[in-house]
């Protein structure tokens, strides 16, 4: 009987593997444990979303609602859109941070303030990352304004509006004029969810 | 002491990582559109550089040459996800405007190419010399890149309003344009640099057995 003769694995061999694996197990613990120390909170507002919430609500303490999962318990319908539910504490106004797809995936992330009776009482842009010069257009004063006072479904067109609820694109810029039209028309959905009716009616 | 000085200098001129070794051409393009963005993504590259550049020179003689790649590739995302967490923890709105090609630090070319040529031979004050200098060099590629498509593009710079001369020429903010300043900036800084391209004849080609158009002449 004859055996053919293996070669003998000597544990150099394993020296690569076990080396590779020690880097990947160290860098791995040190990732998660500096995560769990300088995770930035979600509820706290900073930068230049603090100053839009300002400008737009006034001075004051905010409530912020990041909890999608807490707000759909109470209005299962509730658009995936909204990333944060802001409520200013004193006068209690209510604004969105949508979140919405333009030309660019996750394009568009707006702040949208409602009125009480569920129309848009101010909106501006928080983060746009479309194309430089050509969707970030849509951050234009002129373009927002028409939004304002809206509490119907709005449509955005090509060319000149031909009713009501018609707003003119943007030229060039249609896909990412549409995208803040969504983001209104969320905003406006969502509203008419959490206070049927309009918030003052609720209070009476 | 010289020779410490020329590790740190040859980075940001001589062979500097955009204009001579056409290293790192992404985020080059991609984020030279507007100054701010140009500079906040080279600080981080200079960072992600400098600390994997110390950690692989330390480690040189630990890691086995047939692993040393996903060695190093794991080296340099984990410094990249630290540099992710603590921007979007401390600089929310650099974290936003860089978006994805801060996560893309981890595959940047330049980062592997002063890993495998410099920090895994020498020494670790010199490796990290070499970082900060070729660090300083992408910077400021990415910076003269942003001012001038940020200027003609878009007529501002950091963000600022100048006084406008003519309409602004949207096509530098674009993709093409961004191929076009990358090409007279090089072309400037070789005349500047009096650098001319490697001679390029039939004499240095390694294929002039199998050519034969030299032959005709």
């Amino acid at each position: 009987m004859t055996m053919k003769s293996k070669e003998k694995l000597r544990i150099s061999d394993f020296k690569p593997i076990a080396v590779l694996a020690l880097i990947t197990a160290v860098t791995t613990i040190l990732l998660v444990v500096m995560e769990r120390s300088i995770q930035a909170d979600e509820t706290e507002l900073s930068g230049s979303l603090k100053e839009m919430c300002i400008e737009m609500m006034g001075e004051g303490e905010f409530i912020v609602i990041t909890d999608w999962d807490m707000l759909s318990r109470v209005t299962p319908e509730i658009p995936r859109e909204i990333n944060r539910t802001i409520i200013h504490e004193e006068s209690g106004t209510v604004a969105f941070q949508i979140i919405v797809n333009g030309y660019n995936r996750n394009g568009l992330n707006l702040l949208i303030v409602m009125n009480g009776d569920g129309s848009v009482k101010d909106l501006a842009v928080y983060i746009n990352t479309e194309t430089p010069s050509i969707g970030t257009k849509v951050n234009e004063r002129s373009f927002l304004d028409n939004f304002i006072g809206r509490s119907e479904d709005v449509r955005v067109v090509r060319g000149t509006s031909r009713s009501e609820n018609e707003i003119a694109a943007i030229t060039g810029a249609t896909v990412s004029s549409r995208a803040v039209a969504d983001a209104v028309n969320i905003a406006v959905y969502a509203y008419d969810l959490i206070y049927p009716g309009g918030w003052h009616e609720q209070e009476s | 002491m010289s020779k410490k000085v020329k590790i740190l200098t040859k980075g940001i001129i001589k062979e500097n990582p955009v204009f001579f070794t056409l290293l790192g051409m992404c985020p080059t393009l991609a984020l030279s559109s507007s100054a701010q963005n140009a500079v906040g993504l080279g600080i981080a590259t200079l960072i992600v550089l400098i600390c994997s550049n110390v950690i692989i020179s330390l480690l040189k003689k630990l890691i086995p040459a047939q692993v040393r790649l996903p060695c190093y590739i794991t080296i340099i995302a984990g410094f990249t996800t630290f540099i992710t967490l603590l921007l979007k923890a401390f600089l929310p709105d650099l974290y936003n405007a860089l978006g994805i090609f801060l996560s893309l630090i981890a595959c940047n070319c330049i980062i592997f190419a002063r890993v495998e040529v410099f920090a895994s031979k020498n020494g670790v004050l010199d490796s990290a010399l070499d970082g900060l200098g070729m660090g300083l060099g992408f910077t400021l590629a990415l910076f003269i890149m942003g001012t001038i498509r940020e200027i003609l593009g878009a007529g501002t710079w950091f963000g600022l309003q100048l006084p406008q001369l003519t309409e602004p020429m949207t096509i530098f903010i674009m993709p093409a344009g961004g191929f076009f300043a990358l090409g007279f900036v090089i072309a400037a800084v070789n005349k500047f640099m009096k650098k001319r391209p490697h001679n390029i004849s039939c004499d240095n080609c390694p294929h002039k057995a199998m050519c034969r158009r030299g032959e005709d002449d």
